[in-house]
């Protein structure tokens, strides 16, 4: 990883939203439902903040993308979620300081990005007793988009080799 | 079974998210930059690479018969078919559902050649929309089952 864009990204537009000013602003006909979708998995459902950035920063890991794994959203801060958790997280060390229901969507998360077919019948118990079918679907709509989001800037290239951790508004999101 | 072609009824109880998820499907699918049918090609190609054989006879859009053969049999590089468009976009989809990190410079060049700037974008989305699709349709077939 590292080195040079693959693409020539145009200016920043300026607006303010993270991905319009990025080279995802290219691809126009697709950019606003993106926006949508980016945002809303944050602002329209009913998941804590702190579950969807569990599942987004182990995606984040999965893909290895420096960039994903650096960022922190501030409504997860806000939610209490830490650093010592995050690092929990990143370790696998999920024994102690988190939750069963943290546990069954870390592990639907896993299920998605591993092989999906082979998820074990006890996983799939222990996930459809702590969520409901809204709660689940809305795991898979925002898996699936951070998921398209980490491998689209990995796939894109010039990521730098690591990034240091740093707060971002979800507002940055969400138009 | 679900199918990522089926996919949006199951994840409708999500509610404005699955709507904006599905509105985004179908920008990938309907923009002018990747051609619909090579989009349905890389579906496939992705679909066979995950085992996913319910996806084989579903079709999002009509393909060549030959080319979709090729695919599914997994010689598409050998089979001279194929333009060096749809070869540069197969391959570059192939790459990303291995690993995206594995995509190398001249794969995206190759695309870029074709496509232009967006067109990568467009087509990196596109793959990202097909693989997760096909991914969930396997979880929940997964989930139901057991």
């Amino acid at each position: 990883m590292g080195g040079i864009s693959r693409i020539s990204a145009p200016a920043p537009a300026g607006t303010g939203n993270l991905i319009r000013d990025s080279a995802l602003a290219l691809a126009s006909e697709t950019l606003d439902t993106l926006v949508t979708l980016s945002g809303g998995v944050w602002t329209d459902g009913t998941l804590s903040p702190t579950l969807l950035e569990l599942l987004r920063l182990r995606n984040a890991k999965s893909v290895n993308c420096t960039v994903c794994k650096a960022v922190r959203y501030d409504v997860a801060k806000q939610d209490g979620l830490t650093e010592e958790r995050i690092a929990q997280l990143n370790s696998d060390r999920m024994d102690e300081g988190f939750s069963d229901r943290e546990r069954a969507a870390i592990a639907f998360a896993d299920a998605y990005l591993g092989d999906p077919a082979a998820i074990p019948a006890e996983t799939a118990a222990r996930i459809r007793s702590q969520f409901s079918e809204a709660e689940i679907a809305q795991m898979a709509v925002a898996l699936v988009t951070f998921n398209l989001s980490s491998r689209c800037a990995v796939s894109l290239g010039g990521l730098p080799e690591s990034v240091p951790v740093m707060e971002v508004p979800v507002a940055k999101l969400v138009d | 079974m679900n199918t990522s072609l089926t996919l949006d009824e199951r994840l409708r109880p999500a509610g404005k998210t699955a709507a904006a998820f599905e509105a985004f499907t179908q920008a990938v699918w309907t923009q002018p930059r990747i051609p619909a049918p090579l989009l349905e090609l890389c579906r496939l190609l992705i679909a066979r690479m995950h085992q996913a054989d319910g996806e084989r006879s579903a079709g999002k859009v009509p393909v060549d018969a030959a080319k979709k053969a090729a695919v599914l049999a997994g010689d598409w590089s050998d089979a001279a078919l194929f333009t060096a468009g749809e070869r540069a976009a197969l391959d570059l989809a192939e790459l990303y559902a291995i690993e995206p990190d594995t995509i190398t410079d001249d794969a995206a060049a190759a695309v870029i050649s074709h496509f232009g700037d967006a067109g990568l974008v467009t087509l990196i989305e596109a793959l990202g929309v097909i693989d997760g699709r096909i991914r969930l349709a396997l979880l929940f077939n997964a989930m139901e089952d057991k």
